[in-house]
């Protein structure tokens, strides 16, 4: 009875516990395998392409319509107080202190974190990792490190990107439709926006781009069973991703606050 | 050489080898042979360094590796070079660019000589005009000779093979398995074949290890291996006498 109980409960724990321990040596492993040679450049600006370059359009059609969309259901109540002239810096700072690195962030997770954990869990079952191993070639340095960099620095470029974009989503909305006049929107955003703002959420996206790349790779690199346990990893490492974004997005804020 | 000391494993509960002690001689060709799941592939595991043992050690030409860095391990598992039983060529590369990748990784040689020495390694396994497909366009038996290409890139002095007969057919198990001998004894290498394969282990081996649940039950040439003793040698090679008259 006790151990039907406490059983499941006990080995959940277990298995978590263990996760988060592998998941933070391999997060440790890479910073330190970051600054031994040979250092694939080549690999990296491949990842950057994918993970970065890749996702702009997507991260452009989110950027955008997030701001308009933020700045029309905010006119509704700034309109009440006859203070539209606040939608522009409500909007962009929500922008670039959280909205941009998180959804940002939630983007690359699902377009480049998943497909990640999918190649890496098939390099994996089909024995690719290990030969990797067997040609003397340390996988961690040759799969993961490229990865993980690749997306610590690609998430806050695409976070960047996202704010601006959205700024100008904002813009639209509040200039053509709520119909605050430019050089209000404009005074009113340099007013109450200033670069540490922006700092916030590039910090975060920094984060959160380490943690999406360690996350991926880590899932990637424990699938077993085939084609089935290649689509577990990939799900698990999105769930997870999205999941410790928004926790870490708290802590982090309560943090620089 | 290769000495094994007492080596035991555990992977939870289960504990995979129990005790192995085995001696792999150089320039010869060694078949560890036993059913599937007695613990053949982790033993060649710990062997490359792709696992390590809980208890036990590994001398490889007198190097104790257990307990080495990886940076010092990189340069024994260099002496190594190892086909998998699904091949496990990168599948995003083409033929050539997978035989170059151990030398492009190690070696600073120019690319025309590194497209030479692909062409070498290609022919010496009987292959010719495939440097541009990519793996998932070769045949079973084809994979596995690119996959032996590759593992002899950097000319290594000890080869493992993981089941190299499973999974093709007949026809193509013997060519392998005279490829493999011809090869060795070419270029004197040091084979360790992992197989339940008992008539490829009768045609290659130069000496054999019995393995049944996690132990090396018996260790010998063939002909001791097939005037052993052993009830659990005996039962092996009686079920394979029965499986080809039926």
């Amino acid at each position: 009875m006790f151990e039907k109980i406490f059983g499941p409960v006990g080995r959940f724990i277990i298995k978590s516990l263990e996760e988060a321990g592998g998941m933070l040596i391999l997060g440790m492993r890479c910073i330190y395998l970051l600054f031994f040679p040979p250092f694939r450049i080549s690999l990296f600006i491949k990842q950057m392409e994918f993970i970065g370059a890749q996702s702009i359009f997507i991260i452009t059609l989110t950027g955008l319509f997030t701001g308009m969309v933020f700045a029309l259901q905010s006119s509704h109540a700034f309109k009440l107080f006859r203070a539209e002239y606040l939608i522009g810096p409500t909007v962009v700072l929500a922008l670039t202190r959280e909205l941009s690195p998180v959804l940002s962030a939630l983007m690359v997770t699902g377009r480049a974190g998943s497909a990640m954990a999918a190649e890496l869990g098939t390099m994996k079952v089909t024995e690719q990792i290990d030969a990797l191993w067997t040609m003397a070639v340390e996988p961690v340095h040759y799969l993961v490190v490229p990865r993980v960099l690749a997306s610590t620095i690609a998430v806050p470029m695409l976070s960047i990107v996202f704010s601006f974009i959205g700024t100008i989503g904002c813009y639209i909305v509040t200039v053509y439709i709520v119909e605050v006049t430019p050089q209000v929107f404009i005074d009113q955003v340099k007013y109450y926006v200033d670069t540490s703002d922006m700092w916030m959420g590039i910090k975060k996206a920094f984060f959160f781009g380490y943690l999406i790349g360690v996350i991926s790779c880590y899932n990637g690199m424990k699938a077993e069973g085939g084609a089935r346990g290649v689509g577990t990893s990939a799900t698990h490492s999105v769930v997870l991703s999205s999941v410790l974004i928004f926790l870490s997005d708290y802590i982090l804020t309560a943090f620089m606050t | 050489m290769i000495v094994i000391e007492d080596l035991h494993k555990w992977f939870g509960d289960h504990h995979v080898l129990k005790g192995i002690n085995l001696k792999i001689e150089k320039g010869k060709i060694t078949v560890i042979l036993g059913r599937s799941g007695c613990g053949k592939t982790v033993l060649v595991k710990h062997i490359i360094g792709l696992l390590k043992p809980d208890r036990g050690k590994i001398y490889i030409d007198g190097v104790e590796i257990t307990s080495l860095s990886w940076r010092k391990m990189k340069e024994v598992v260099k002496k190594f070079g190892m086909l998998f039983q699904n091949s496990a060529l990168f599948d995003s590369m083409t033929v050539e660019e997978n035989v170059a990748f151990p030398l492009r990784e190690h070696t600073r040689l120019p690319e025309s000589e590194i497209k030479k020495r692909v062409r070498e390694k290609l022919e010496v396994v009987g292959l010719k005009d495939v440097e541009n497909y990519y793996p998932s366009e070769l045949s079973g038996g084809m994979k596995k000779r690119v996959g032996l290409a590759r593992a002899m890139a950097l000319d290594p002095e000890y080869i493992i093979f993981d089941e190299p007969t499973t999974g093709v057919d007949p026809p193509t198990a013997y060519s392998i398995d005279m490829l493999m001998k011809e090869t060795q004894r070419r270029f004197n290498l040091t084979f360790i074949v992992i197989t339940h394969d008992i008539s490829s282990t009768f045609r290659i081996a130069d000496k054999i290890a019995m393995m049944e649940d996690g132990k090396i039950i018996e260790a010998g040439t063939p002909e001791e291996i097939m005037n052993s003793k052993n009830e659990d040698v005996k039962r092996f090679l009686e079920a394979h006498r029965l499986e080809v008259i039926r």
